[in-house]
This record gives structure tokens, C-alpha cells and sequence, in this order.
């Protein structure tokens, strides 16, 4: 009887102490999670896996979210109701700043300032900064560049420019214009305000006196110089067509349809994927046009990691976040994205995001784009004057009303805009 | 007395689940939505929250894009009585013994049961301005330059309507058909005797003797149209040039991509009051055109 009891306390003994070792092993391991808007088969899962084999001690598991009104709906909710979300990945300034101001993301004051910025990012990392704060790190150079067909240029003896102006593309389009292709130029049509944007580069949306400075002269001359390329060169796509028809542009150019094609670095992914986009030219880079006499756009410096204020592990999630941007983001280099980070092997990153096709392009016009001086942040209004810019030079680019009208409305709702602030 | 009290009880048991539902999802947010018209809350959580009394409701008044999209509520609702005229056509046509009866019934319902954005993405292939079918065969009946459908700001709302009166018409046919059956043979056969044509038995035995339902249709599909959202959202988000933004995406678009909610709230207030409108006006209109036996 004693025997059975002896044996039962040092049974009861034993399990408790297997269970305290393994509670006490649980508490040490820390599990955290990491929104955001990237494919997790473009790079993130591997970048947590690699973590995660490194760091037994601190779990990361990657949950993506879909990039839109809806999926950025459905994070804001899931911040607002406490749930899972440790680490977050914003890719539009403005949800960005709306979670800044509704308190959902820590500030990271004591960890990036002003001048780690400056020197780890660069300039476009102030399009990050709210107030005077950080609350993201941003961990990828989103490059932004024409995408030029050498073909074409050989064939009518032109050469591969270095620097464009907004007049100078006009010219060059039309140079370009044959019967071999569809169009000499063309954009993604939800790129369409960056005219606008690129217009008030170097002056910004609101003049000094606090009213709106989108009647700029530099404002009419883009939209003109645009107009005149759909409606009078007839060398690019009329918007209203090429959205109502989601003309593939990005394919029309690779099929080699299209001669000059307006877009960046996620269109890597596509062009070196020549087994379902097979092409017999080479392609080069040009940065985006300026205009005469101001800065030209500078790279997208974009997926800023945030600490969500709610986690119980703000060290733990900044060790990943500090990691991820230095090291973790070369998992993303195939897929098209380069480290924004000084100390990240930035040159390896750019050989990789070819990789699979270095020999279709010209690299050294492709460094050129990526070391391009003289380049600005492109000012980015809120959503409300954006979609108002966006729907009045539509109706602009659509014939149905004139230039005057369409600086004069734009004018008046963002001034309606300022005063409502 | 004790057992009525007990009855009683029993009875507010079994509508008390009910109850709580309509309250937590409905009056709790109907009265909050209607409080948050006068504050300027803003963002996701609310933050800086005031009161601001009727300075949302005097800004409508300068908005020309919830003025335009007034409009478009209004020329969007030319689809209800379109879809009620097309369903009822197509239920008498199909109230008769026709070939293949059964099936032909069923294919005009099953736009009906299928998903709004799913019947808008069909659509727009179909109004694809130049390798769309619609465009092509145009084209080979001579047309040069055919509409740009849903890529122009002057076809684009004819465009949905078009889509909406095929998505709803098979509903009101199913309905006209229930109801087509009850008209009584003996009214028919009387007005044929004293000599009524064929339309005129439609006109003044089949029309009013079904008139209930017409209203009821109406009054719905009007209250449905007001409260559009998926199809036309996946179709065209409202454009091109907000030429089919209806109020409904209007409230969205304020509330969930600038996330204005008190502004929101005011434009989903004058929502209820355009439809509360409406439906006055259909109500007392019936008067006029809708017998009751």
C-alpha cells in the first residue's frame, strides 16, 4: 500500500515538475504577429522562416493582408479590436498617418530619429515622418523609372537619354511614334495624378500662404504636355479607354506594343519572367521626367514596419523589424524589392532582382535610375484632394472640359479643403 | 390570472432573442450613427471628437459631389419600373403554355441568385469598348464609332441600369407569375364577352387586378436602389468622373477611405430621408392606380 502510494506521489511529483519546466520553457518563447500587404511567396514567408530558425526564442508567424480599401479596412478593425497584430507593414502614407493619429502604432522616437534616418533611408523616408516622429521604419526602395524597349531606340538611331524632361518626353514619344508599335508611350492609369504631383515637386500642394498651390504653372504644363500626347500626338493611350478596357500596358510593352513604359520596380517581377513573357529586345531605364529647372521624383521608399501599441513585446518586435530591414529583406530581392536600408547589401540586392534575367537588361542605365541625383520626394496630398485631382483631370483628359476649368475646380476644392482643416 | 401572466413570459422569452438583436444591431447603431451627424469624428477610433451641431449638414448643402450623387440615386432608380414593366412582360409571356417553360423560368431568375460583383465583372466584358461583343457587333452592323459603354461619363449610369434591370428582373417575374395565376378566369372571360381586345383585358382586368403587387415591387426595388452598392461598385467604383456614384458608395467612401464617420453619418442620414421621401410619395401616389378588393 505504501509502495503504490510512494509511487503515486513521485508520479504526481514528476508531472508537475515536467509541466513547470514546460511552462517555464513556453514563457521564454515569444510569438509575434507580423501583418502585412506583401505576398507571403514573394519573400516574407522565407524572411520569418529564416528568423524563426535563427531566433528559437522569438516567433514570428507572417499574416497577409490584401493591399486595398478593404484589407487596410480589416487591419484598422483588427488594431481597433485588440487583435493579433504586433508588427505592422503600412504601404500607403495616408492609412499610415490615419493609424498615427488614431494611436494604433508606437512612436519610435528613441530608437529611429531624424538623423537615422538620414543616415539609413535617406530623404524619402520623411514621407514616414508625422509630426515630428517616426513610427515606422521604412524597408524598401520601391525604384520608379521608364521602361524603355532598346529596340526601338536603335531603330530610329536614338540614344538611351540619361535625364528627361516633361517637354523632352513629348519629343522623344513622338521620335519614337512608328507603325511597329501601338503607342510610343504609356503609364499605369492609376499613376495618373503623378503629374500633378511631380508638377508641385520642389513647392509642394500648398503655397507658403496656405492656400493651394495646384495653380502652378508647371500644373497646366504637365497636364497639357499629357493631353497633347493622347488627344494630338496620339502616341499614348487615352485614359478613359485605357481604363475602361484595363488595357494591360505592362504586357503591351513586354509583347513589345509599347516603346516607353512609365512604371518601377514591381514590374521586375514580369519582365524577367520570360517564359510567359518571352521578348526579343532589351530593355533600359530612364528616371521619371522633371520639370525644367526643378527636382526630378525620388525613389519610393515604402512597407514601413510599425510596432503596434498593443503588443506586450515592443523590444522583441523592434529586434525583428531592425533585423528585417537589414537583413531579412534580401529574401525579397528576387521578387523585385531593394533593401532601403544603408546597411543592407543594397548592390548584391539590385543583381538580384534580375537575376533571372540579367542579360535582357541594360544594368548600367538601370544603376543609373537608382543612383539618380537631384530627385525630390513627391509630395502626397490626402485622399480627398487626391480623388478630386484625379476625377477633374479625367474629365480633362476625357475632352469634356478645358484647362482653365479644370485648374479652377481643382483650386477651389483644395482651398474648400484648407479652410474645412 | 397566474397562468396568463405565465403565458405572457413565455411569450416575451421567445422574442427576446430578437430583441436583443434588433437592438445591439440596429437601434444601438441606427441612434449612434444618427449622434455621430453632428460631431466631426474622425479616423478609425474617433480621435479629437467634438460636437460640431449642424456644420456637417451645411457643408452637404455646398457638396457637389453628394449633389451629383443625388443625381445619379435618382436617374439610377429608372431601372426599378424598367425591371417591373421587363419582369411583367416576360411572366406573361411565360404564364402561357410555351416550350420549355420550366427552364426558360428559371434562366430569367438565376441572374437573381448570382452575386452582384460577379454579374458586374460579366457585364463589363460584354461592354469591353472594343473587344467587347456588344461593341463588335455594332461595329459590324456599321456602326463607326459605338458607345464606349461604361469608359464614358454619358453612357456609363445607362450602362448600370441596363445591368441592374437584368439582375432584378427575375425576381419581379417570379412574383408576377404567383400573382398572374390568381387573376380569376371569370373577370377575363366577362370582359371578353362584352367585347375587350386582348391588351384591353390586360389593361382593365389583368394591370388592376394585380396592382398590389406593382406597388409593393415598386416600393421595394426603389428602397433596394437607393441602397445599391456591390455591383455598381465592382462595375465602376463610381466613376468614370463620379458619373455613377450613387450615395451609398458616397457614405462609404467617406467613411472607410477618409475616414470622415461624422460626415458619413450625415450623408447616410439624408439617405434615409431621400428614401423615407420617396416612399411617402409612392404612398400616397398608390391612391390614384393601386385597387385593393
Amino acid at each position: 500500500m505504501r509502495g503504490r502510494r510512494s509511487f503515486l506521489v513521485s508520479l504526481a511529483v514528476l508531472v508537475i515538475s515536467i509541466s513547470l519546466a514546460g511552462i517555464s520553457y513556453a514563457s521564454e518563447v515569444v510569438y509575434l504577429k507580423f501583418w502585412g500587404g506583401v505576398p507571403a511567396e514573394n519573400g516574407p514567408q522565407a524572411a520569418v522562416e529564416a528568423w524563426n530558425a535563427a531566433n528559437p526564442h522569438i516567433q514570428v508567424e507572417y499574416v497577409r493582408y490584401v493591399n486595398n480599401e478593404d484589407g487596410n479596412l480589416r487591419v484598422n478593425m483588427a488594431m481597433q479590436t485588440g487583435d493579433d497584430v504586433d508588427i505592422l507593414m503600412s504601404h500607403s502614407a495616408n492609412d499610415y498617418e490615419q493609424r498615427v493619429l488614431s494611436g494604433f502604432l508606437l512612436d519610435l522616437t528613441d530608437r529611429v530619429d531624424d538623423d537615422y534616418m538620414a543616415a539609413n533611408i535617406g530623404s524619402g523616408a520623411l514621407r514616414w515622418r508625422v509630426g515630428d516622429k517616426y513610427y515606422a521604419l521604412p524597408t524598401n526602395i520601391n525604384a520608379i523609372f521608364i521602361m524603355l524597349n532598346e529596340d526601338a531606340f536603335a531603330s530610329k538611331g536614338i540614344a538611351i537619354p540619361e535625364r528627361l524632361t516633361v517637354s523632352q518626353l513629348r519629343t522623344l514619344a513622338n521620335e519614337l511614334k512608328s507603325d511597329e508599335y501601338e503607342y510610343a508611350f504609356a503609364l499605369d492609369a492609376g499613376n495618373i495624378h503623378g503629374i500633378v504631383q511631380n508638377a508641385v515637386i520642389d513647392t509642394g500642394f500648398v503655397k507658403e500662404d496656405g492656400t493651394s498651390n495646384l495653380d502652378h504653372p508647371n500644373v497646366r504644363e504637365g497636364l497639357e504636355t499629357y493631353y497633347g500626347l493622347m488627344h494630338e500626338d496620339k502616341v499614348m493611350p487615352v485614359l478613359a479607354i485605357q481604363k475602361a478596357t484595363n488595357m494591360a500596358v505592362e504586357q503591351m510593352f513586354l509583347e513589345g506594343k509599347i516603346a516607353m513604359y512609365q512604371a518601377g520596380a514591381w514590374r521586375l517581377r514580369m519582365s524577367n519572367d520570360l517564359k510567359q513573357y518571352p521578348r526579343s529586345f532589351k530593355i533600359a531605364f530612364v528616371p521619371y521626367p522633371h520639370f525644367d529647372g526643378y527636382s526630378g521624383p525620388a525613389h519610393h521608399v515604402e512597407d514601413a514596419m510599425s510596432i503596434v501599441a498593443t503588443t506586450r513585446f515592443p523590444d522583441q518586435a523592434w529586434e525583428f523589424i531592425d533585423w528585417y530591414a537589414q537583413e531579412g529583406m534580401m529574401a525579397l530581392a528576387p521578387g523585385g524589392r531593394v533593401p532601403a536600408h544603408a546597411s543592407a547589401p543594397q548592390a548584391e540586392a539590385r543583381k538580384l532582382i534580375v537575376q533571372a534575367a540579367e542579360e535582357t537588361y541594360n544594368l548600367e542605365s538601370l544603376d543609373r535610375t537608382y543612383e539618380a541625383g537631384d530627385t525630390k520626394l513627391l509630395p502626397t496630398p490626402p485622399y480627398q484632394v487626391l480623388d478630386y485631382i484625379n476625377q477633374e483631370i479625367e474629365k480633362y483628359f476625357l475632352g469634356e472640359q478645358s484647362i482653365d476649368a479644370t485648374i479652377a475646380n481643382m483650386v477651389k476644392f483644395h482651398n474648400d479643403f484648407l479652410n474645412r482643416q | 390570472m397566474k397562468w396568463m401572466k405565465r403565458q405572457q413570459l413565455a411569450g416575451y422569452l421567445f422574442v427576446l432573442p430578437s430583441i436583443i438583436g434588433v437592438t445591439v444591431f440596429f437601434l444601438i447603431p441606427l441612434l449612434f450613427s444618427f449622434g455621430l451627424a453632428f460631431t466631426n469624428w474622425l479616423g478609425p477610433t474617433g480621435r479629437d471628437l467634438r460636437f460640431v451641431g449642424l456644420t456637417n449638414f451645411r457643408r452637404l448643402l455646398f457638396d457637389g459631389i453628394f449633389w451629383k450623387a443625388v443625381r445619379n440615386n435618382v436617374f439610377y432608380l429608372l431601372h426599378v419600373p424598367l425591371s417591373v414593366g421587363v419582369g411583367f412582360l416576360v411572366a406573361s409571356g411565360l404564364n402561357r403554355r410555351v416550350f420549355f417553360r420550366n427552364g426558360l423560368r428559371a434562366s430569367f431568375f438565376l441572374p437573381y441568385l448570382i452575386s452582384a460583383v460577379a454579374i458586374g465583372f460579366s457585364w463589363m466584358l460584354l461592354f469591353h469598348p472594343t473587344q467587347g461583343p456588344i461593341n463588335q457587333l455594332l461595329v459590324s452592323l456599321g456602326v463607326r464609332n459605338p458607345p464606349l459603354w461604361l469608359a464614358s461619363t454619358k453612357y456609363a449610369m445607362p450602362t448600370v441600369i441596363i445591368i441592374a434591370t437584368w439582375q432584378s428582373m427575375g425576381f419581379n417575374m417570379i412574383i408576377f407569375l404567383a400573382v398572374l395565376q390568381e387573376v380569376p378566369r371569370h373577370l377575363k372571360e366577362a370582359a371578353q364577352i362584352d367585347g375587350a381586345k386582348s391588351w384591353q383585358v390586360v389593361r382593365y382586368v389583368t394591370l388592376p387586378y394585380i396592382s398590389p403587387i406593382t406597388f409593393f415591387l415598386l416600393v421595394i426595388g426603389t428602397m433596394n436602389a437607393f441602397k445599391s452598392f456591390g455591383m455598381i461598385q465592382a462595375v465602376t467604383g463610381g466613376g468614370p468622373v463620379n458619373s455613377t456614384l450613387i450615395l451609398p458608395l458616397y457614405v462609404y467612401r467617406t467613411a472607410f477611405r477618409y475616414y470622415e464617420m461624422g460626415y458619413a453619418s450625415t450623408i447616410a442620414i439624408m439617405l434615409f430621408v431621400i428614401i423615407f421621401l420617396f416612399t411617402m410619395l409612392q404612398w400616397y401616389g398608390q391612391r390614384r392606380w393601386v385597387y385593393y378588393d
